[in-house]
């Protein structure tokens, strides 16, 4: 498939024409693709609990390894999914860093890095009707669902399943299914009288 | 409301539903939540220049490294015969073009012009 045919509605086809235009020497697409990427990969690192300055970091480091890397990517439409399991790796490896030069957290506390992910997602939530109930149900997820529903919420439907997939978290490989994270979230909100749908 | 979920039937319905596609109603709740994510924990501001200047900087070293190598050699050569030789750089972006000169004999002078395009 040549560039050209590639789809470009979605976000990761979009990235993937960029991208094979800069593989192909015309270096002025990258800022196209940063611009285009980095609300994704803010989300993805933001969701394993790197803390705000850090996550900037991780962002950062991310492009410049796309950067160093960028002639090991053979297929041009996987760029997507190469930044994301290229940021969340990295966001493991800070969150670690950060836990082993920390004093130790009580048994209980898994987190080890100050989370202050939570509190302004929170209180945007509470802005409206709908933000309150999807919010209370979201809280009920696993860590796991609720940082893949946060990164999915950032991408296009048909690349629900490559997103899914790069976060390690296959979603089967006919069509976008919800799998069991957004099944888990309709199924709360069907349940909730107070989710209408418009 | 969320102890139904470990319900035998719901493990089944929730298998069910994982398996179908995703419909408007699921895009609808995931643009309630990308809102949220965006209004409560916006991407700062800065974030996108300093992943550009970052990126440049590399690329500057990158050529930087690359002039080094190459010119190593010239500069051996040059120096018994104590001939001057200018190492001229130019980046260019939509706006500016910059131009560095690196004099590296008798005293070593770097040379920035920068000029809009």
């Amino acid at each position: 498939m040549t560039p050209s045919d590639m789809p470009t509605e979605t976000l990761a086809g979009r990235a993937g024409t960029a991208f094979a235009a800069y593989q192909a020497g015309d270096r002025h697409r990258l800022a196209e693709l940063v611009e285009l990427l980095t609300p994704l990969l803010w989300h993805t690192v933001r969701a394993q609990r790197v803390g705000h300055d850090q996550a900037e970091d991780v962002v950062q480091t991310t492009w410049l390894r796309l950067v160093h890397h960028a002639d090991s990517i053979q297929d041009p439409r996987a760029v997507l999914a190469w930044l994301i399991v290229t940021s969340k790796r990295e966001s493991w490896r800070v969150v670690k860093d950060a836990r082993r030069s920390q004093p130790m957290p009580d048994a209980e506390d898994d987190a080890g890095v100050p989370d202050t992910t939570l509190e302004g997602p929170e209180s945007a939530a509470l802005a409206s009707a709908e933000g309150r109930v999807i919010w209370r149900h979201i809280e009920s997820l696993s860590e796991r669902c609720r940082s893949l529903l946060r990164v999915v919420a950032f991408s296009d439907r048909p690349d629900y399943a490559s997103v899914a997939q790069a976060l390690g978290m296959p979603v089967g490989s006919i069509g976008p299914t919800r799998g069991r994270c957004l099944a888990k979230l309709r199924l709360l909100l069907d349940a909730d009288p107070h989710w209408g749908i418009s | 409301m969320t102890d139904d979920t470990n319900r035998p039937g719901h493990i089944d319905e929730l298998d069910r539903l994982a398996a179908l596609p995703i419909d408007d109603a699921d895009l609808q709740a995931l643009d309630v939540l990308r809102e949220i994510y965006e209004v409560g924990d916006p991407v700062p501001p800065s974030l996108l220049d300093r992943v550009k200047f970052a990126i440049t900087l590399d690329d500057l070293e990158a050529e930087v490294a690359r002039l080094q190598r190459e010119a190593v050699p010239e500069f051996a050569a040059a120096r018994s015969e104590d001939l001057l030789k200018a190492q001229t750089v130019t980046f260019t972006s939509d706006t500016l073009t910059t131009m560095v000169t690196i004099s590296p004999q008798p005293d070593v002078r770097i040379t920035c012009r920068a000029s809009p395009v």
